[in-house]
């Protein structure tokens, strides 16, 4: 038989291993959420606009080529960290810095 | 005498010991401090791994821009080019003071990247030299966090421990986003601090700029009617220029026919904030050490000229990384805010200055 004693020192063994399981758990996850740099071109004559995958050397202002339209000059219009739904084109993008994802406090020292 | 008692009696005298234990010795404390000080030491170690890699990340720059001695520069670099506050107990000509340090700093700083880079291009140079200021950063950061940790340990100042351990958390999220801002750096993207000078981008159209003090240009351009002056530091490399001066200049030049003058600059937010709110009040909205924003007020009062801030809200980390696509929503809403003053406050024969202040990595 057991004595009440024991199921005393038990069931507080038992809840200080479980909290410090989930407490080990709650700091290894971390949201893991996909984004990427995105460059929007902008006609300077016609309202032609696209957007395409940041490339080394695009600055906002600078001028990109001509455009397919009206073969106007095609500039950088903006260029801006965005998640990667809502683009499917641009989903083969890879993973971004950690630091703009949103970080849990734990808590746990 | 049964085994139930038996088990009491033993307890009862454990809990006993236990208690004089936690209330009459140093034991509680001291395995605070070990416990505080090993979580300390993984993050020290955290630390160094980001120095580490931010220096990897200055010496790749450097050497794709045929730099012989990358890592020479680097060491050059950092811990020197310190900065020490102008005496303040006597303020009188403060101003003038911090002003003629700052920029004294700066023309060093310039020259030693230009002495050691001599085939870059300016906007490479400009990159160069922020990305030895974060590097030179983060080893400061990491410095700091190991004196207090010693001190710590040295004299067992248990609550010397515990303030870092709770505080290292937010210093190691920075470190990192001073790292991952690098990046941004060097692939010259802009940043979320650029939604000033982006604001002023498109406000100022297809307008030619006009270099009117080191790194800073002006754009004279018409919007709803008026006649607007577009100041912002001149881009793509990454630099704030001199707004402040330059507002100066343009204001003794045009005196009261100014009708109004607007700040745009990125903002802290709150925590309960969200990024890419946008908001307007009075004031100059800059965050220097102080020389621009006081060189803008003096500029404004000189001639009772009044005065408008608008501010894109965001955090630190999003400040100094890559804009966010939230900011660049901030960004059309500034735009649209400045619009409606200018067409609501200033005369249709005014004149306005508009202001973008914050980094123009990025940016033209
Ligand atoms: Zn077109």
């Amino acid at each position: 038989m057991l004595d009440p004693m024991t199921i005393v020192i038990l069931a507080i063994l038992a809840f200080i291993i479980t909290y410090m399981t989930v407490t080990a758990m709650r700091s290894r996850q971390e949201p893991l959420k996909k984004k990427i740099i995105v460059t929007q071109l902008k006609c300077s004559s016609c309202d032609y606009s696209e957007k395409r995958e940041f490339k080394e050397g695009d600055y906002v202002g600078k001028e990109v080529g001509k455009c397919p339209k009206c073969s106007g000059k095609l500039l950088v219009e903006a260029i801006y960290l965005e998640e990667v739904e809502g683009i499917p084109e641009l989903r083969s993008a890879v993973s971004i810095p950690k630091s703009s994802q949103p970080q849990k406090n734990t808590g746990k020292y | 005498m049964d085994g139930s008692n038996d088990w009491a009696s033993t307890i009862l005298v454990l809990l006993i010991l236990g208690s004089f234990l936690l209330n009459f010795t140093d034991i509680p404390q001291k395995m605070q401090l070990w416990r505080y000080s090993s979580y300390i030491r993984k993050k020290i170690i955290q630390l160094t791994e980001i120095e580490d890699e931010s220096k990897r990340k200055v010496i790749k720059y450097l050497s794709r821009l045929n730099v012989e001695n990358p890592r020479k520069v680097l060491e050059g670099f950092i811990d020197n080019f310190f900065m020490i506050s102008p005496v303040d107990i006597e303020p009188t000509d403060i101003i003038r003071r911090m002003r003629h340090l700052i920029r004294t700093r700066d023309d060093l700083i310039r020259k030693y990247v230009e002495e050691n880079l001599p085939n870059a291009t300016l906007v490479q140079r400009q990159n160069a030299e922020v990305l030895l200021e974060i590097s030179s950063v983060l080893t400061l950061i990491n410095k700091i966090v190991k004196h207090y940790f010693q001190l710590g340990l040295k004299y067992n100042n248990w609550i010397l421990m515990m303030q870092l351990a709770l505080e290292l958390q937010q210093i190691v999220k920075l470190a990192k986003a001073y790292d991952d801002a690098m990046d941004s750096f060097m692939k010259g993207i802009p940043i979320g601090d650029g939604a000033g000078p982006l604001v002023a981008h498109y406000l100022k159209g297809n307008a030619e700029p006009v270099e009117i003090l080191k790194e800073t240009v002006y754009y004279v351009t018409e919007i709803e009617g008026r006649k607007v002056y577009v100041i912002k530091a001149k881009g793509p490399g990454s630099t704030v220029g001199w707004p402040g001066e330059a507002v100066e200049k343009i204001i003794n030049d045009l005196g009261r026919s100014v009708s109004r003058i607007i700040t745009v600059d990125a903002a802290l937010k709150l925590e309960s904030e969200k990024t890419g709110e946008v908001a307007y009040g009075v004031g100059a909205a800059i965050g220097d050490p102080g020389p621009e924003k006081i060189a803008i007020e003096r500029a404004a009062t000189k001639y009772g000229i009044p005065l408008d801030a608008v501010v894109i809200k965001m955090s630190n980390e999003e400040a100094i990384n890559t804009m966010t696509k939230q900011v660049f929503e901030g960004v059309r809403k500034a735009i649209e805010i400045v619009k409606k003053i200018i067409k609501e406050k200033v005369p249709k024969d005014g004149i306005a200055v508009v202001v973008g202040i914050g980094n123009t990595v990025g940016i033209t």
